[in-house]
């Protein structure tokens, strides 16, 4: 915009302004190439056949978490639901894994932190903004930095194994066995 | 015997004057008889001619009445009465040509005996000879002329033409004797030519003769008179030339009254006088010649003196000059500098015109920059809008996620009749990522757009500091104009006063140059005057001496 010894082209500026604006006012009336390839994108993405449900025997859906320093792989049979995690109170007296009291929903839930528990990490020590896992028949929650997604896992993985991306396969039982268990304890 | 001068001059100039009246008078007398013998002979020959012309004349008559008379004859035969006449006319004419002829053979016969000369008296006894046979021929032939004009008369033409024939032959001796007389007579005439040149060259002789004789009495009397007279005038000369010497004690002597001798003691007076003037002269020029050396010396000393007072002048009128011509200078350059000075005080005061023009500029500019930073912090507010309208996408994005995912969940809870449930929740993930890549994305631009508005109020900030620090430098530098106008100002009302006081002294030293140049002029005059004296002190000097010289040439 700017030629030598400092002198600006106001013209250059001014048309670019302005070819700003009506990229922007086009882009929100829906036209231009961003919203094209927007169609595009969405198009091919409903264009991808989907499995057929008849044909194979599906395939076991786990919820992938990420923690701290891993990712979880989290069977969705025993899940209740996800709910954003945006504070919680500590318990006195309970130690790692439990990181406190929190409130989901209408309900008081037990936070557990997900990697205190299964790869045994020490406690997140701040308040950080995450999601909680809540887990069918048990009225606690897991603790996660982030929820990514669901996904089908590989046929043969198994609880304990790390699937090629890195994520620990984790068995529900156990962990619900080890909380359990230190609630005994505790 | 002493005679003076005149009556010498008298005498000799009449003995010559009389010496040439008497040889005129012989002169006249020489011309008279040969004019008298021109017009004898003259008068003889042409009387002769007259002679021999009138018989040729009666010749021709004769025989033309002759022949006339036969023609008739012919042409009128019978009438006799032509013939008479003929014969009447023939006989006249004859007796004219035969008195013709007797005269000539008179007038022969006459000078034959008192001719000039004896070839012209021989010349004309041939003539009266001549005449004497041509009076015979002629009488014959016109008597056979009557006969014939008779035979006409009578008819007789055929006797007549033989008669004719006859005369013819007397006819042919006529006109042989007149071929005769015709040559003695040219004889006659060439021979009074031939007497008249030599009368004119013996006239001629004796005129010449009388003209010598006169010439040679007029020089021998010429020379006596002359020597009479130069031999005194060449002893006066040789006084003069001697007293011319400076001789001035040689003296003539004085003998007798003539005009000669009274010249001579007058020659003498004059010497005597010369020799005194001459004394008085001598001491004259010597007293002269000491003055003049006087002058001579005074004037050279003054020439002199004004010729270094002349130098003197050139050498002040030089330096006065290049003084002038520095004063000039220096004129021209103040008038420069001021001419200058006024342009830089046009200058400054446009300068503080256009400084006025950048403040107003500088704070249009600043009013701008205000303006800017207004419009900037309303678009850092909006920004900040826009970010919450990203948080509130987001949050619902995170919803949305978590709906999928609880939807996921519970789709995996309801087993075989989730499954279609399941794909649901697939998609509302998927809107999910998009809508968080979305707001990722304006996130990312919107806090591009934020450091691009800090930076922009950064440099706004900074433009606007510039612009305070520019206002401020502006007015820094209005006051210095303002201060370098005034100063300048005052070097032009000082520059003016120095061209004022320039030019009161270039016209005081142009008035001296002036002044000097009139004295310098006046010196030249007088330098020039005093070498015209000195020159002509000198020449008087010099001719002083020469008279003093010349006058003491004389031997008094």
């Amino acid at each position: 915009m700017s030629g030598t010894a400092g002198r600006v082209r106001w013209d250059e500026v001014r048309r670019r302004a302005e070819s700003g604006v009506r990229a922007m006012e086009a882009a929100l009336r829906g036209e231009g190439p961003w919203f094209e390839r927007l169609l595009d994108d969405r198009t091919r993405e409903l264009a991808r056949p989907s499995p057929d449900p008849g044909q194979a025997a599906p395939r076991e859906a786990a919820l992938f978490c990420q923690g701290r320093s891993s990712c979880y792989a989290l069977s969705l049979a025993g899940l209740e639901r996800v709910e954003p995690l945006a504070c919680w109170s500590p318990v006195p007296g309970h130690g790692a894994p439990i990181l406190g009291l929190t409130l989901l929903g209408n309900s008081r839930r037990l936070l557990v932190d997900l990697d205190s528990l299964a790869a045994r990490l020490p406690l997140r020590e701040a308040l950080r903004p995450g999601h909680a896992v809540l887990l069918r028949g048990w009225d606690g929650a897991l603790a996660v930095d982030r929820a990514l997604g669901v996904a089908p896992l590989p046929a043969d993985a198994r609880p304990g194994d790390i699937l090629e991306d890195g994520c620990l396969v984790v068995s529900l039982q156990r962990l619900a066995a080890r909380i359990m268990g230190r609630e005994e304890e505790g | 015997m002493s005679m003076s001068i005149g009556w010498r001059l008298v005498l000799g100039f009449g003995l010559i004057v009389l010496l040439s009246l008497l040889l005129s008078m012989y002169q006249l007398h020489l011309f008279r008889d040969a004019m008298r013998y021109f017009e004898a002979v003259g008068t003889r020959d042409m009387q002769v001619h007259a002679y021999v012309t009138r018989i040729v004349q009666s010749r021709a008559a004769l025989r033309s009445i002759r022949e006339q008379a036969i023609t008739e004859a012919a042409l009128a035969a019978g009438r006799g009465r032509y013939a008479d006449q003929a014969a009447d006319r023939y006989r006249t004419e004859t007796e004219r040509a035969l008195a013709s002829v007797g005269q000539l053979e008179a007038h022969a016969r006459n000078w034959a005996q008192a001719g000039a000369s004896p070839e012209r008296r021989r010349l004309w006894g041939e003539l009266r000879q001549e005449a004497s046979d041509l009076g015979g021929i002629l009488r014959e032939v016109t008597h056979g002329g009557q006969r014939l004009v008779a035979l006409l008369g009578e008819n007789r033409l055929p006797d007549a033409l033989a008669m004719r024939e006859k005369l013819e032959a007397g006819q042919r001796l006529l006109d042989d004797e007149l071929v005769l007389i015709s040559r003695i007579t040219e004889k006659l005439t060439q021979s009074g030519r031939d007497d008249i040149a030599e009368n004119y060259q013996a006239a001629v002789r004796s005129a010449l003769l009388a003209i010598i004789g006169v010439i040679l009495l007029g020089a021998v009397a010429a020379f006596l008179i002359g020597r009479s007279i130069a031999g005194p005038l060449a002893q006066f000369g040789a006084f003069v030339m001697a007293v011319g010497a400076g001789d001035l004690t040689r003296r003539l002597p004085e003998r007798g009254g003539s005009e000669l001798q009274r010249f001579g003691g007058a020659l003498n007076d004059m010497a005597g006088a010369l020799g005194t003037i001459a004394g008085q002269t001598v001491g004259l020029a010597e007293a002269v010649n000491a003055a003049t050396a006087q002058i001579r010396a005074s004037s050279q000393e003054q020439a002199a003196a004004v010729a270094e007072q002349l130098s003197a002048i050139e050498e002040t009128t030089a330096t006065l000059s290049e003084i002038t011509q520095s004063g000039a200078q220096i004129t021209r350059r103040v008038q420069e500098v001021e001419h200058s000075a006024l342009a830089t005080v046009q200058a400054s005061d446009d300068g503080l015109r256009a400084v006025a023009a950048t403040v107003q500029s500088m704070d249009g500019i600043n009013d701008q920059v205000e303006t800017v930073a207004a419009t900037i912090v309303s678009l850092s507010e909006r920004t900040q809008t826009i970010g919450e309208i990203i948080l509130a996408v987001t949050t619902m994005a995170e919803r949305a996620h978590l709906l999928a995912l609880n939807a996921s969940i519970e789709a995996a809870a309801a087993g075989e009749h989730g499954r279609t449930f399941s794909v649901v929740a697939a998609e509302i993930k998927r809107f999910a990522e998009q809508a968080r890549d979305a707001t990722d994305q304006v996130r990312t631009n919107l806090g591009e757009i934020q450091q691009g508005i800090n930076a922009s109020v950064m440099l706004t900030e900074e433009a606007a500091k510039r612009v305070a620090a520019g206002r401020q430098q502006t007015g820094a530098s209005e006051r210095t104009i303002r201060n370098m106008a005034e100063n300048l100002q005052d070097s032009v009302q000082a520059f003016q006063q120095i061209v004022a006081a320039t030019n009161q002294h270039q016209i005081g030293l142009e008035q001296v140059m002036q002044a000097l140049d009139s004295i310098r002029q006046a010196a030249t005059q007088t330098a020039t005057a005093t070498r015209h004296l000195e020159h002509a002190s000198a020449d008087l000097n010099n001719r002083s001496e020469g008279l003093v010289a010349m006058a003491r040439k004389y031997r008094l």
